[in-house]
């Protein structure tokens, strides 16, 4: 670097120059001027646009959430008291955009430095105020266009679309509609006649009775198979030619014995033969017997499926109450649907998942992964910290005149926090007022959220004394329109979340002030509808939904399906009745004549076979107790013929002894132990 | 852009000079760390601060945050092994939840697996690196700056109106 130095009179000058220059030190003083210049930027910043940018990016996030343009009047924040302060927010009705769905008038709170400085936000109370619902907008809201559809459903849509599945399909709203063809009278008799021929219980007999022909040919092929009674005379006669007395010599009587064994031996074979067959047949008959239950059941099958063909209904005042409460219910079950839907979206994903249970103290809190685009986040958290989030304490209140729509409302939610388990303590909303303007009165609900335990556990409440019901259709069919032109409610819903999966909830509407328009082409259907409906002033609608999402059973319950019931029992049940035993008919004597016949064929077969297997077997086993009895006598007469034999040998040996003799035989007999 | 334009400027002549070897490699070791932290982060607001308040080259820290950036991408699942390594050992785990607790600790999201893993990383790499990058400066000088300046054509460049005119320049505005 030198020689380049050198290399000019500029460069030697240049760094001469430098040479006198004091050489600078490690701290850049001069950067404190830019530094201090940036601060104030950010300061600037803050006073005058950031307000604004976060009004903006608040808004733009509503949307996004909602679906429906959310305003705010005014944003303002304060950095040394960590304050925020929104003034209207306005949330559009995406259903009515004209209309808001939700006002609030003011809301404020202020953050805990303590624990922005642990990277927490806790928040001691937030005061909602001036809320009120459905409130006339200044101008439309924006409502958000439908999604394009994706490639793939999300786990959000495949849920959403297995709960209206499940809506549809529990309700059946034609029961009237089949009420009224049921009156009217159908061209029945045709019909069973073309699909007589298609009931598949009919298709099954042909193929019980093909299979039951090439059994019974198998059967006696086996039959034939079998020892038969020259075979078992043979037997007997072998055993007659056999020696079974007066033995001359021990080997006499060993080959007798010899003989019958060879004999008992082959009756054994025989029998064993048989003892299959027989098994192997009552295998066959086992299925046959399990084919003919099958074929009953298919028979009752059929039954239930002609009489759906026909469109039987039950007179059951539950599905009668379903098939009037069918529209009526839709709206709010579209809402609790819509509710579990945002719920599974924006639950923070910890409070999906189980903690290991904590004993002893201090309680150790295992660390908390959270996924992040990038690596996983863990709340290193401890009894008595701050979580990452901690909303202690949110008044809500408003007041009726303040602003039109507003309501009379006073409540609290307490506890809206990351992380239950630190502060040990659940989340609690209770919120009660009335809303004259709506003509709500009695409204309070009451929400826990306790993720504290080892199943997180939701309940909640809720209670409308009175409220008023709009003109709406209950039943809009071809043949049928019933209307409910004016009401007064009172609602009751209650039930529990368990884990997240297990949905609890009871449903109790009373109307009161009923007043229903009806209109039916059935004559009878129409007196029946104007009978019930022109004079009850009074109903319930109870209703239970259980299960673990996203399969909820529905059950409706209504005292208005009662009087359905009882007016058309009488009307309707002769008729059902007919139809019913015209469809018995037919099944009687397409199929249940054929089934006894083939029932009557399979016994004869069955009582023939058996019979003869057993013929076989009792023969059989008499020869073989014969051979054993021969075996008996030929083993006594040798036992007889050696006792006296050995007697007479005795007796001679006395003789020619005398009687020293005879005592010495006695001595020797008893030292040889006889 | 021009101030970031600037910076560069300065620390290419930087570089082609013979001072600032110290400077340059601790901008280069800086922009290490720097470029494996995630940019909201209390550590990254800190370094800058020490860019900007010591003498550090400021176009070397951008320089190398800016290419070790992608270096961190690349290496973001290694990273992520060694957090979760860290994060997860119970030994530890008291420690941890001391500085959880603590004020300010917190916003250096040292909670996060890639960003514990990524600062480690870094932090050893750059201790090393700084004597590295020292070492490559003195002998890029002394291999490449001193055999172009012995060239015939910057010799004859530095001859021309235009060099002396940017001589007189430097002279004057530094």
């Amino acid at each position: 670097m030198e020689n380049s130095a050198d290399s000019s009179p500029e460069n030697t000058q240049n760094s001469q120059t430098s040479k006198n220059k004091k050489p600078p030190g490690p701290i850049r003083w001069n950067a404190i001027l830019p530094f201090t210049a940036i601060l104030l930027m950010i300061g600037l910043y803050m006073h005058f646009f950031f307000d604004t940018h976060l009004r903006g990016a608040m808004e733009w996030m509503g949307y996004k959430i909602v679906g429906a343009e959310v305003n705010i009047n005014k944003l303002e924040t304060n950095f040394f008291k960590a304050s925020l302060k929104i003034r209207k927010v306005e949330v559009t009705n995406s259903e009515s955009p004209d209309f808001n769905s939700l006002e609030i008038g003011d809301i404020r709170f202020s953050m805990l430095w303590d624990a922005l400085l642990r990277g927490k936000i806790v928040i001691n109370e937030v005061a909602v105020e001036q809320i009120a619902f459905a409130t006339p907008r200044s101008h439309r809201g924006k409502v958000k266009p439908p999604e394009p559809p994706s490639k793939g459903p999300s786990a959000v849509d495949i849920a959403k679309n297995e709960a209206i599945d499940f809506v549809q399909d529990e309700y059946s709203e034609n029961v009237l509609g089949d009420i009224a063809n049921i009156l009217k009278g159908s061209s029945a008799n045709e019909e069973l006649q073309k699909i007589q021929n298609t009931l598949p219980s009919k298709a099954k007999l042909r193929a019980l009775e093909e299979s039951f022909k090439l059994k019974q040919k198998s059967w006696q092929e086996s039959l034939k198979k079998l020892p038969q009674g020259p075979e078992i005379q043979a037997l007997g006669d072998r055993l007659g030619k056999i020696k079974t007395k007066d033995f001359k010599t021990p080997q006499e009587l060993e080959a007798s014995i010899r003989e019958f064994d060879t004999i008992a031996k082959d009756a054994d074979g025989k029998i064993k033969n048989i003892q299959g067959a027989a098994n192997a047949f009552q295998s066959d008959l086992q299925e046959l017997d399990h084919s003919l239950k099958d074929l009953d059941l298919q028979i009752k099958e059929d039954m239930k499926t002609l009489q759906s063909h026909f469109r039987i209904p039950k007179i059951d005042p539950k599905v009668l109450a379903k098939a009037v409460f069918n529209k009526y219910l839709g709206p709010y079950l579209q809402k609790l649907q819509k509710y579990k839907n945002m719920a599974y979206e924006y639950i923070p994903p910890n409070l999906l998942k189980k903690e290991k249970g904590t004993d002893g103290s201090p309680i150790e809190i295992e660390p908390k992964p959270h996924p992040r685009e990038r690596g996983v986040s863990y709340e290193f958290g401890r009894p008595g910290t701050y979580p990452i989030f901690w909303l202690k304490r949110t008044s809500l209140s408003s007041k009726v005149g303040a602003s039109p729509g507003a309501g009379d409302i006073r409540g609290e939610i307490t506890n809206i926090t990351s992380h239950q388990k630190l502060i040990n303590r659940p989340t609690v909303m209770n919120v009660e007022g009335d809303f004259p303007e709506n003509k709500i009165e009695g409204f309070s609900t009451q929400v826990t959220l306790d993720a504290t335990q080892e199943i997180t556990a939701i309940g909640y409440k809720l209670n409308i004394s009175s409220f008023p019901i709009e003109e709406g259709p209950l039943i809009d069919s071809g043949d049928i329109n019933l209307k409910m032109k004016d009401a007064k409610g009172h609602l009751q819903v209650e039930g529990t979340l368990l884990d997240f999966k297990n949905f609890k909830m009871s449903f109790s509407n009373d109307l009161t002030d009923l007043n229903c328009a009806v209109a039916a082409k059935d004559p009878i259907i129409s007196e029946v509808l104007t009978h019930v409906f022109g004079e009850i002033k009074k109903a319930n609608i109870r209703a239970t939904l259980e299960g673990v999402l996203p399969k909820v059973n529905l059950e409706v319950s209504s005292d208005i399906g009662e009087l359905l019931e009882r007016a058309f029992n009488k009307e309707l049940q002769a008729k059902i009745k007919e139809l019913q035993d015209r469809i018995q008919k037919l099944i009687d004597q397409e199929i249940g004549k054929q089934r006894a016949e083939f029932e009557k064929q399979f016994q004869t077969v069955k009582g023939q076979i058996e019979k003869e297997i057993k013929r076989n077997q009792d023969q059989l086993e008499a020869q073989k107790k014969q051979v054993e009895l021969k075996i008996d006598q030929s083993k006594k007469d040798a036992e007889n013929q050696a006792q006296s034999k050995l007697k007479e040998a005795e007796n001679a040996l006395k003789k020619q002894i005398g009687d020293d003799g005879q005592k010495k035989l006695e001595d020797l007999k008893k030292k040889l132990g006889f | 852009m021009t101030l970031l334009l600037k910076q560069f400027y300065a620390f290419f002549k930087l570089l082609n000079s013979d001072t600032g070897t110290n400077q340059i490699s601790s901008g280069l070791a800086l922009g290490i760390v720097l470029g494996f932290s995630p940019l909201i982060s209390l550590q990254a607001f800190l370094l800058f601060f020490l860019a900007f308040i010591f003498r550090i080259q400021l176009g070397a820290a951008f320089l190398s945050a800016f290419f070790f950036k992608f270096i961190a991408y690349l290496l973001d699942q290694p990273c992520h092994l060694l957090g979760t390594w860290i994060l997860e050992n119970p030994h530890l785990r008291p420690l941890f939840i001391q500085m959880y607790n603590m004020p300010l600790i917190p916003l250096t999201r040292f909670n996060n697996t890639v960003v514990m893993g990524s600062f480690l990383i870094s932090f050893l790499l750059s201790i090393p690196l700084f004597f590295i990058f020292r070492i490559m400066v003195v002998k890029y000088r002394e291999l490449i700056v001193a055999r172009i300046q012995h060239t015939r054509i910057w010799k004859a460049f530095s001859t021309t109106k235009v060099y002396l005119w940017y001589l007189k320049y430097q002279e004057l505005y530094g």
